[in-house]
């Protein structure tokens, strides 16, 4: 009985469409989706769905959050009216669920007249608003902090028979729960960047005027216990990185650290996160070599561009705490690397893209290894060309060297900065190509890892051109090789609870895309 | 002649113990819907013609749609086999019908096409054209063929005050109506809150389908008792009071707790495997508005209490009720644990083995499909598909038995796993399994274990199966490697 209601409830539903087409369509124009990941001490708890269904008013808008649990499983629904909203980020503590909009009146509108568009700017309102959810779906509290937005360039222009308010935030906004507190919350518009606290009731228990060194940008926020660790970029020098700490509970605490190791090298990063074994924060990268340092290319590189890499460990609150780990192959004193990085044991140079910590306080570097050769054929022509003077100009237009991909190095830093290959996971293959021309696009893997606490193990997400390689740091070995196409089925990974990994398989046949929580 | 007397009995005997264990087998591969009713569906394509009943065109255009949609939902449930045409569950059905019919010839002149759908769901439902389906589920819960009957009675029922027909040509008139139009039009002309009308003028027109086919059902109920009374078939209304319960199997509780059913096959257990360890949310005490239920004024059917309220001065004083044999309630359990288990169910599939287990079923293929589950899921989780096999639902729908044996299937570790499927693979029951639930034993080892995890390899081995097993009911898993 229930399924032949629910044979013509879809025949109902199919009959409507196909007779009313329009009116579903212009209704289902303005429905938008936003599906984001809920995070709770960097792992991940469950998903919301943010939808906005329907305009409610000449200024507010109906939507819904869908909240579902780290299987996919729906577990509540929460509906309210607001203002335009762009979902930011969403974190979790104590039973509580805090949501960062930004909130505008004006922004992302459409309007119907120039003169409306007019109006609306001059009456233009816009802000950072944080909600606090229970989990029984009351709304606990939502808070209003004003930002001042300019308009793009774009902005009132004429988009299919309307004026758009068109700007975001000068800064993106970041959100992190605070361990037994609360939430902190960071952002950044015209005039000044901040950091805000709250607590669980959505009570805000202090906010802080970010100082950097100058001209920066928001790059990172982390917590550990209750203090809160803010990273921004110097774009003074490419290199310049800086740590800014608070604490939830303490206003008066601040901490600044500067990124420079102690000859004023510049340092890249590739990797703030925080150690899981202890919960303290660390970062990770490469130390510039000053002397040697050119265009970011894969020739440059191969000549020494970085003297090594680094583990900052921000241990404690004091700078004191602070241990930094630099590991230098330009001085000759790495016996796997020469004084440029060449791996000695494979003869390839790795560009590390970031780096983790095992539960034993090592970090483990990971990139994408390559090899350099010169192109031999190049060279004998332009030295048989030079008499003509035009080919030669253009053969050397394409270089005289070229790379090639090589496999994934995993390179284990200690705590006192011994280096060693830890182990290499071989990917995809592919040919050579100019490095001139090229540059670092040869490299086409992407990469990620998952922690699991249970287990007290990292697995390395190698995302390849074909195929997607999961390696085990404590098995040591790539176990499971998952290809992107497999007949008609195209599949990707992405994060998903601790130890998992969310598989999408798209059947092109099928048209459909399921998806699936995978342990490791 | 005499020495060889022994050796005939003994070649005889092994004939007829095949022949014996070949009717032991559920069903034959012939027996699903695109085999069985192949010309069936065909003739059943030409012979559905819309009638032509309204002047309007627009009105017979979308009566006509309506009515095209109810075959291709029969034919593709024909040809995705919906329907299963096994010997004895769907002669034991047909014979109910077949004592309503001939009761009630003048309402029912012409015995109608009986479907066995293979869904677990506890259900029955008219199509309208003298076409009935009941879903193995129903004839697995019901406990007496008076039960059944009721059910069958209640649909037959439907076909013959026309509710099925009648409904599409509501559909269709509604579809058309100028109201409809009127109303859906009233959306565009407002600026704001569309999804809200639009879905207001559905939900009127739901509401008001809703409450006629409420009318429809308790119609149907009357009738049914009818015709139950003039079949000599007794009528019971406490049945409507148990049918409030069908949903709930996986709420039910376990006799012993899960570790034991594990343990009686050797297989080593941890208490933590069923512990759920996640930090997510499906851990913590939420308690949103439950917004999943069907709102009362949208239910077609009426409340079970009511409909017992309503029938249960007609229950026939002092009737005795003939149990459904044993030999069909088994059958359909059967062929509803494997439909589940091809369709990879895998924790509703295994739940329901250990009910049967709880009730004292000592019959060796609830082991032979345990041990499919187990060597399932540990094909499942090498092709990165064990969370859809297992099929995780909130702890709120289940019981706490089912809900740590969906657990233990999701944290079980692989190399665990691996050991599950090897020592079953020496368990003793193997010896009294048939040919093909041997030649299935191979299959599944071949695709959860065999190093050699290619499509080639996995095509091979079922290959390998179909070929010596044309004919088992095994052949549809087998099949899904072989296309």
């Amino acid at each position: 009985m229930k399924k032949a209601l629910s044979a013509i409830l879809l025949l109902l539903t199919v009959c409507v469409a196909h007779a009313q087409k329009k009116v579903f369509q212009e209704v289902g124009e303005d429905i938008q989706s936003q599906v984001k990941a809920i995070y709770q001490d960097n792992s991940l708890v469950g998903y919301v769905v943010f939808t906005q269904l329907e305009k409610a008013s000449a200024d507010s808008f109906n939507y819904k959050i869908t909240i579902m649990d780290e299987n996919l499983n729906d577990i509540g629904v929460v509906k309210f009216k607001e203002n335009k909203l762009f979902l930011y980020g969403v974190s979790f503590e104590q039973d509580v669920l805090c949501l960062a909009y930004f909130k505008s009146n004006f922004y992302y509108y459409e309007f119907p007249t120039k003169k409306e568009y007019k109006a609306a700017q001059d009456n233009e309102k816009s802000s950072i608003m944080t909600q606090f959810l229970s989990l029984d779906g009351k709304i606990i509290k939502s808070n209003d902090i004003s930002v001042k937005v300019t308009p793009s360039p774009y902005s009132g222009k004429i988009a299919s028979k309307t004026f758009v308010g068109s700007g975001s935030l000068k800064q993106t906004v970041f959100l992190h729960n605070v361990q037994g507190k609360g939430f902190a919350l960071l952002y950044g518009d015209e005039s000044t960047n901040r950091v805000v606290a709250y607590n669980t009731a959505g009570t805000q228990l202090f906010e802080k005027i970010v100082e950097g060194e100058s001209n920066f940008s928001l790059q990172n926020l982390l917590t550990n216990g209750q203090y809160i660790y803010v990273l921004l970029k110097n774009h003074k020098n490419d290199a310049n990185y800086e740590v800014l700490g608070y604490h939830a509970a303490d206003p008066s605490y601040t901490f600044k650290y500067l990124f420079k190791d102690k000859k004023g090298n510049f340092l890249t990063l590739h990797t703030f996160a925080n150690d899981p074994s202890t919960g303290n924060v660390f970062a990770s990268g490469f130390i510039v070599d000053p002397e040697k340092s050119g265009s970011d290319d894969p020739n440059d590189f191969a000549k020494g561009s970085m003297a090594g890499i680094y583990t900052i460990n921000f241990n404690g609150p004091k700078k004191s705490d602070v241990s930094e780990v630099y590991s230098y192959w330009n001085d000759g004193s790495q016996s796997l690397f020469n004084k440029r990085g060449r791996n000695l044991e494979s003869n390839t140079y790795t560009k590390y893209r970031g780096a983790f910590k095992d539960f034993q306080g090592n970090t483990y570097f990971y990139g994408t290894s390559y090899i350099k050769r010169a192109k031999i054929g190049s060279i004998i022509s332009t030295v048989l060309t030079i008499p003509l003077l035009v080919p030669p100009i253009y053969i050397s237009a394409f270089g005289y060297s070229k790379v090639k991909i090589h496999p994934t190095i995993l390179v284990k830093q200690t705590p006192k900065g011994a280096l060693s290959v830890e182990n290499t996971v071989d990917g995809d293959h592919g040919g050579f190509y100019s490095s001139k021309l090229t540059g670092w696009t040869f490299d086409t893997r992407s990469y990620y890892y998952a922690t699991d606490p249970e287990k007290k193990n990292t697995h390395l997400i190698v995302n390849d051109k074909k195929n997607i390689f999961i390696y085990s740091l404590n098995g040591k070995k790539v176990i499971r090789t998952i290809p992107h196409k497999d007949g008609g089925t195209l599949t990707y990974v992405f994060p998903a609870k601790e130890g998992h990994i969310m598989v999408s398989e798209y059947n092109k046949k099928a048209k459909s895309t399921t998806v699936s929580i995978e342990s490791l | 002649m005499f020495p060889f007397k022994p050796l005939i009995t003994a070649f005889l005997a092994i004939i007829s113990l095949q022949a014996i264990s070949q009717n032991k087998s559920l069903y034959s591969l012939q027996d699903l819907s695109h085999f069985y009713y192949k010309k069936q569906k065909d003739s059943l394509s030409k012979a559905w013609v819309c009638p032509s009943l309204y002047n309007e065109k627009k009105t017979q255009k979308k009566y006509k749609e309506i009515w095209d949609d109810r075959t291709s939902f029969l034919t593709s449930a024909i040809d995705g086999d919906d329907f299963i045409h096994d010997g004895e569950v769907y002669n034991y059905v047909d014979g109910i019908i077949t004592e309503l019919v001939k009761a009630n010839k003048q309402l029912i002149p012409e015995k109608p096409l009986l479907l066995i759908d293979r869904s677990s769901s506890a259900n029955a439902y008219a199509l309208g054209q003298n076409v009935i389906v009941v879903n193995l589920g129903i004839v697995a819960f019901s406990q007496t063929k008076e039960e059944l009957s009721l059910v069958i009675a209640h649909e037959l029922s439907h076909n013959i005050m026309s509710h099925p027909d009648n409904a599409m040509k509501q559909r269709a008139e509604w579809l058309t109506s100028d109201e409809y139009e009127k109303n859906l039009n009233s959306v565009l002309d407002s600026k704001y809150e569309r999804l809200s009308r639009l879905k207001k003028v559905l939900e009127t027109y739901s509401f008001s389908r809703s409450k006629h086919q409420r009318y429809h059902e308790s119609d149907a109920d009357s009738m049914a008792i009818i015709l139950l009374k003039k079949s000599n078939i007794p009528f019971n209304a406490d049945y409507f009071l148990r049918l409030d319960s069908s949903d709930i199997i996986y709420q039910q509780h376990l006799k012993t707790p899960i570790k034991n059913y594990f343990t009686a096959y050797n297989l080593p257990f941890e208490d933590n495997w069923t512990k759920k360890r996640s930090k997510g949310l499906s851990t913590k005490a939420y308690s949103f508005k439950d917004t999943s239920g069907v709102e009362d004024s949208l239910k077609t059917h009426p409340d079970c209490v009511e409909r017992y309220n309503k029938t249960r001065n007609l229950t026939t004083s002092g009737a005795k009720y003939t149990s459904i044999p044993a030999s069909i309630h088994d059958k359909a359990q059967k062929m509803l644990i494997w439909n589940m288990y091809s369709n990879m169910s895998l924790t509703p599939c295994l739940f329901r083995i250990l009910l049967e287990k709880d009730k004292g079923n000592t019959d060796e293929w609830y082991d032979f499909m345990l041990y499919n589950i187990v060597t399932g899921l540990y094909f499942a989780d090498r092709e990165m598909h064990r969370f859809n096999a297992i099929g995780v639902v909130q702890k709120e729908l289940t019981s706490k038995d089912y809900y740590e044996l969906q657990t233990l299937l999701e944290q079980i570790p692989r190399e665990q796993l691996e050991q599950y499927c090897k020592t079953l693979q020496g368990a003793g029951f193997w010896s009294h399994m048939q040919s093909s639930e041997k030649a299935m034993k191979t299959l599944m080892s071949t695709l959860a274990l065999d190093p050699d995890n290619s499509d080639k390899n996995k095509t091979r081995a079922a290959k390998e199966f179909t070929s010596g097993n044309e004919n088992s009911m095994y052949c549809e898993f087998a099949q899904m490697f072989t296309k």
